[in-house]
């Protein structure tokens, strides 16, 4: 069991004074359980400066918390500073965990899972709606194509599975700065450059072309690791993987920037159906000027 | 007497069904009409023909293609209505009901639980892939107060249904200004065949978004979104808003504070609990839908979740709006109601489906093709019009990604009568017909809008085809009584909702302004024209002094250095050249022509707030100006002196019948601001240069009458000339309509109607506006007179001062009630490592 404090500081500053605005933030960790591990917020702030005018928080369909706040009065700086308290247990580490998976999942054919996955809605929302297109995640043929290397050498999921993120994971070349957010799928596919969330949406649209349920996972990675773990890449802001459906064991999330099954070093904030559905916070302001920002995150681990 | 009963005895369909003949002898129902309307001469035809035309156009009644405001295609309207038996409408009407009850579970049910989803009635990715399923709309309460589908009649005689419209459905003003058209120049055919009267459905209309408010108590402050002007349909919101009397804004008249929507109006922000939307949805909240659009309003959403609001149609609804609904339709109508369809959907096959979509792939050339989003208007194909390559191409979208296909039947048309070039030809007909939601059941409307294709064959019936419109009969049994709340006609000004938007106000102004400017604009070209006609072009003395009175006129246009204009005639023609592209050409920014497009475009922009006269005069304007270029002085000169006399109608008109609120203030206000500005400018071009005495007696006469002051100006001050008094009654004068004075003194006026904040200090406006008019009151007509060296200098700076101070209060006024907000723009996103 691992306890973490994680602060994200979002900081904007405006080169002429905002008006008026409107925002959401998908900052607040989720708290439930995979077969893998389990995970609990246990503290929550959201300190906003200046002080919003209105300030409201809901779910959404995919259940994140969501908070929506607004201004009407004219502010050249803005900060958002989100601190959680969040507890990841796991009663596994990297190698325990692909032998585990590997045995309990053996039996499992990737063709019978994309099967259950036709044959009907047994959830409710429905795992389905993660195999169709989205907005950042197309259904490209390149996708496909490289998906079926995998999946074509073996009948096993959970092999093929691991194979792909394995692959994704040496083919690509972490590069920030190489790819910005919007950059389309079919560019990121063709360089194969790109930060966690170009990773992640590649996966997907893999697992998706081929017929699977596969969902973005937006969430943090632990900064500085206990000694003797070793320090993953792309900690110094917020972190994606993704997350496929397995029918009657649930959801499995695959980490490709870092070849890792996610256990107690991840913490997932959001899901959604790609990066537009989980951004961490987005707005529409009025303001003719530039905007600059800046962002932090920290990720300690607690005693 | 010749009738033209005879149109009837050529009239020859070859199709299975149509709507006026069987078995080659007219239908009970149309005898009645048959027998009225072949009285009629060809004569009293063909004017009753130019009569729809002048009508129609006369009331702006506009489909916009191009984008432009007001230039839209002409609406065109056929004589010949389309007409239904009481019947025959039983059973069309209680088809719609029942299909309209149908989507409004339909829309229940995707947002909500989605059990048709669970219980397998639908695909689940029939929603999930649709670009209207909204997932920020999941879970929020959902309407459908407004639904349209459109219908056509088979050659088996049964109707069909083609297409359902659950976004915004438009169409129903076009039917509405259709039957007022038809009734007023067939007042005697109308009243004997017994109609049934639409009106009572404007009022379902009006009860149904009335009674969403969520506001208790206290009458409902409901809008009307539009995309704007732009907007194809921008006539029907102009229409709808005044006959319904609700205010018409675009998304950024509403601002959303504390999760409550409101309208910016002149006075403050006043709260709005009910917004009819003809904005596509996915464009309506920059935050959580389509963060690309400026064309909503940023929050709404949010407002819509806490309640204070209520979106009619719903926000998601154009969910509905997928022709691959419909092969599923039969399943759902069976699992909701526990009923058949009553009006059948054209055969239809979802591409999402194996069978299916084998079956599509096979029979491609004989099938329509539609994605089941609307992705841009011209989204339907005709298998049959498309080449191998096309086809193949098309196979293979359908191959790689079914789900988002649909194919369905074409259609076997019936067909129903149309007069087209004087001759009644079969054509193919589309009825659009609509209802409004009321409790828990729909009001159909007895009627509807009726479309025929541009030629027999041609089954494809849209406005960007060129079709032509019909009014639509629905026959009763008993008398139709008029229902007196309603008047079907076009509102007057009073019918201006109370609120004044800040849009409105500002349009008006523009209004104001830009019809004031065009109107000095025209009578200083028409001055120059008719000076340029005298003289001769030879330098006898006479002509050097008009020369000088024309030359310093033309300095006040601002465009012409006189320097090097020499007088003769090659300069002549350059100068004459000159003025008629500042007349006529429409590619000239700062031209005649540019700022009567100016005027016409603020003028649609505020369509609802001028009366039919008023508008027939700005329409007039424009036809005046649209016509072919003309180079003889003498045309032209005629040609402005027609458009001087339509200004001052619309100038009149706007005084005399507009009732005179705040709206009506920001107008005048416009109007006055102009007209000083003007005058400024035409005294610091002729007064403050100094002439000789002969010379400053044709300059004095010039302004005087470029000003229609002359014949005030003799009867004050007889024979006497000179620039003292002239400046006395073109400068100072608060009594007369035709000075500086005078203007600000109006500006004045205005002033202290306009609401304002509380508070013992003047507002900044307020101040600028006693600062000018002090300055000209405290000025001396005989010290501006005076001259040193070649000019007035005295009058000159005041001059400056007054135009300066003038042109400061215009913009600060602006500012403060117009409210121009800034850009909304999209928050940076940060990216995840």
């Amino acid at each position: 069991m691992q306890r973490y404090r994680v602060q994200h500081l979002t900081s904007y500053e405006y080169s002429e004074a905002v008006s008026l605005a409107y925002n959401e933030a998908r900052l607040l960790p989720r708290s439930f359980e995979t077969p893998l591990y389990a995970q609990h917020c246990l503290h929550h702030q959201l300190n906003i400066s200046p002080r919003p005018r209105d300030r409201h928080g809901r779910a959404d369909f995919f259940g994140n918390h969501v908070i929506f706040f607004s201004f009407d009065e004219g502010y050249q700086a803005m900060t958002i500073d989100s601190t959680s308290y969040v507890q990841r247990s796991s009663p596994f580490d990297q190698a325990g965990v692909r032998a585990y998976l590997q045995e309990g999942l053996a039996d499992l054919n990737w063709a019978d899972v994309i099967k259950t996955l036709k044959s009907g809605v047994d959830s409710w929302p429905p795992v389905q709606q993660f195999s169709l297109a989205s907005v950042q995640v197309p259904l490209l043929e390149e996708a496909r194509n490289y998906a079926a290397l995998s999946f074509d050498r073996t009948t096993s999921f959970i092999e093929a599975v691991l194979e792909l993120m394995t692959r994704i994971y040496e083919d690509f070349s972490y590069t920030p700065g190489a790819t910005q957010i919007g950059t389309p799928l079919k560019t990121i596919a063709a360089e194969k450059k790109g930060v966690c969330q170009d990773y992640s949406h590649f996966m997907i649209a893999c697992l998706r072309s081929l017929g699977f349920a596969c969902r973005y996972v937006s969430g943090y990675l632990e900064t500085l690791p206990l000694p003797g773990k070793e320090r993953l890449v792309g900690a110094d802001a917020s972190h994606a993987w993704c997350s496929v459906y397995i029918p009657e064991f649930g959801w499995l999330d695959l980490d490709p920037t870092n070849n890792q099954v996610p256990l107690e070093q991840h913490i997932s904030v959001a899901w959604g159906r790609d990066y537009d559905d989980v951004t961490p916070l987005k707005g529409v302001i009025y303001s003719s000027g530039k905007q600059t920002l800046k962002v932090s995150v920290d990720v300690a681990p607690q005693a | 007497m010749t009738t033209v009963s005879a149109l009837f005895k050529t009239y020859a369909p070859a199709s299975a069904f149509d709507e006026l003949l069987q078995a080659d002898k007219p239908k009970a129902h149309w005898e009645a009409f048959i027998r009225e309307f072949g009285r009629l001469s060809p004569e009293e035809l063909e004017q009753a023909s130019s009569e729809i035309r002048r009508h129609l156009k006369e009331n702006g009644v506009t489909y916009n293609t191009h984008g432009q405001e007001g230039q839209g295609r002409a609406w065109l309207l056929d004589l010949m209505p389309s007409i239904y038996s009481q019947d025959e409408w039983q059973l069309v009407s209680r088809g719609v009901k029942q299909r309209a009850q149908l989507f409004k579970l339909i829309l229940d049910d995707c947002y909500g639980t989605q059990e048709l989803i669970k219980e397998k009635i639908i695909p689940l990715e029939l929603i999930y892939n649709h670009r209207g399923f909204l997932l920020p709309s999941h879970g929020l309460k959902h309407d459908l107060s407004f639904y349209a589908t459109d219908l056509a009649r088979g050659a088996d005689g049964k109707m069909w249904v083609l297409n359902d419209r659950a976004q915004a459905p438009s169409g129903v003003g076009f039917a509405l200004e259709n039957r007022t058209v038809i009734s007023s120049v067939f007042p005697h055919l109308f009243q004997s065949s017994q109609v049934a009267r639409l009106s009572s459905f404007f009022r379902d209309m009006q009860g149904s978004f009335a009674s969403l408010s969520p506001r208790q108590g206290g009458e409902a402050n409901i809008v009307i979104l539009s995309p704007g002007p732009r907007s194809e349909t921008f006539f029907e919101h102009a229409y709808l808003g005044s006959y319904l009397g609700y205010n018409v804004v675009q998304g950024d008249d509403l601002t959303v504070r504390d999760g409550y929507v409101y309208l910016k109006t002149i006075e403050g922000l006043e709260q709005v609990d009910v917004i009819v939307r003809r904005l596509d949805d996915y464009n309506c909240d920059s935050l959580e839908l389509n963060g690309s659009s400026s064309l909503g309003t940023p929050g709404l959403l949010e407002a819509v979740r806490r309640g204070t609001v209520r979106v009619a149609n719903s926000i998601g609804s154009s969910l509905l709006e997928n022709p691959g609904l419909l092969p599923f339709l039969p399943s759902i109508a069976d699992y909701f109601l526990g009923e058949a369809l009553i009006l059948p959907s054209v055969a239809s096959w979802w591409c999402g489906q194996a069978a299916e979509k084998d079956y599509v792939l096979a029979n491609l050339e004989r099938l329509v093709i539609k994605r089941i989003s609307r992705q841009n208007k011209r989204q339907t194909v005709f298998g049959a019009g498309l080449d191998e390559e096309a086809l193949a191409q098309l196979r293979a979208q359908i191959r790689a990604e079914g789900h988002l296909f649909v194919a369905q039947e074409v259609l076997e048309h019936g067909t129903s009568p149309t007069l087209d070039g004087g001759r009644l030809e079969p054509r193919h007909t589309l009825l659009r017909c609509f209802a409004v939601q009321l409790g828990e059941t729909y009001s159909v409307m007895p009627g509807g809008l009726s479309r025929s294709s541009a030629r027999l064959g041609s089954v494809l019936i849209n406005n960007r085809a060129g079709g032509t419109s019909k009014d639509t009969w629905v026959l009763t049994d008993s008398p139709q009584e008029h229902i007196s709340l309603w008047q079907e006609g076009y509102q007057a000004e009073d019918y201006l909702p109370s609120q004044l938007a800040s849009r409105t106000a500002d349009n008006l102004f523009w209004v104001g302004r830009y019809a004031e400017r065009a109107e000095a604009f025209a009578r200083l070209l028409r001055s120059l024209f008719q000076v340029l006609n005298e003289l001769s072009g030879k330098r006898s003395s006479q002509d050097r002094l008009e020369w000088s009175a024309f030359g310093s006129q033309l300095e006040a246009l601002g465009k012409f250095s006189l320097q090097d204009l020499e007088l003769n005639s090659k300069a002549f023609a350059k100068l004459q050249k000159k003025l008629f592209t500042l007349t006529l050409a429409h590619d000239h920014p700062s031209g005649l022509a540019a700022n009567l497009g100016f005027l016409f475009a603020a003028a649609y922009g505020v369509k609802s707030a001028w009366s039919s006269d008023s508008w027939r005069v700005l329409d007039a304007c424009q036809d005046l100006w649209r016509e072919e270029k003309t180079s003889k002085p003498q045309a032209v000169s005629s040609k402005l002196n027609d458009l001087i006399s339509l200004l001052m109608a619309f100038a009149g008109l706007n005084s005399e019948s507009m009732s005179q609120g705040l709206g009506w203030r920001f107008l005048d206000m416009g109007r006055r601001i102009e007209r000083a500005r003007m005058m400024i400018k035409l005294l610091d071009a002729m007064l403050v240069p100094v002439f000789n005495d002969l010379e400053e007696d044709i300059v004095l006469e010039r302004l005087l009458s470029t000003t229609e002051n002359i014949i005030s100006y003799r009867r004050r001050y007889r024979r006497i000339l000179t620039v003292k008094h002239a400046l006395e009654l073109v400068l100072f004068d608060e009594a007369n309509p035709r000075a500086v004075g005078f203007q600000l003194r109006r500006l004045e006026e205005h002033q202290r109607q306009l609401p304002r904040s509380k508070g013992y200090t003047l507002s900044v406006e307020e101040k600028l506006l006693i600062e000018v008019t002090s300055r000209l009151r405290l000025a001396d007509s005989l010290s501006l007179s005076q001259a040193r060296s070649k000019e007035r200098s005295s009058l000159k700076n005041l001059l400056a001062q007054l135009l300066e101070g003038l042109e400061h209060y215009a913009v600060v006024l602006t500012g403060h009630y117009f409210s121009h907000t800034q850009v909304a723009v999209q928050l940076k996103r940060q990216e995840a490592g």
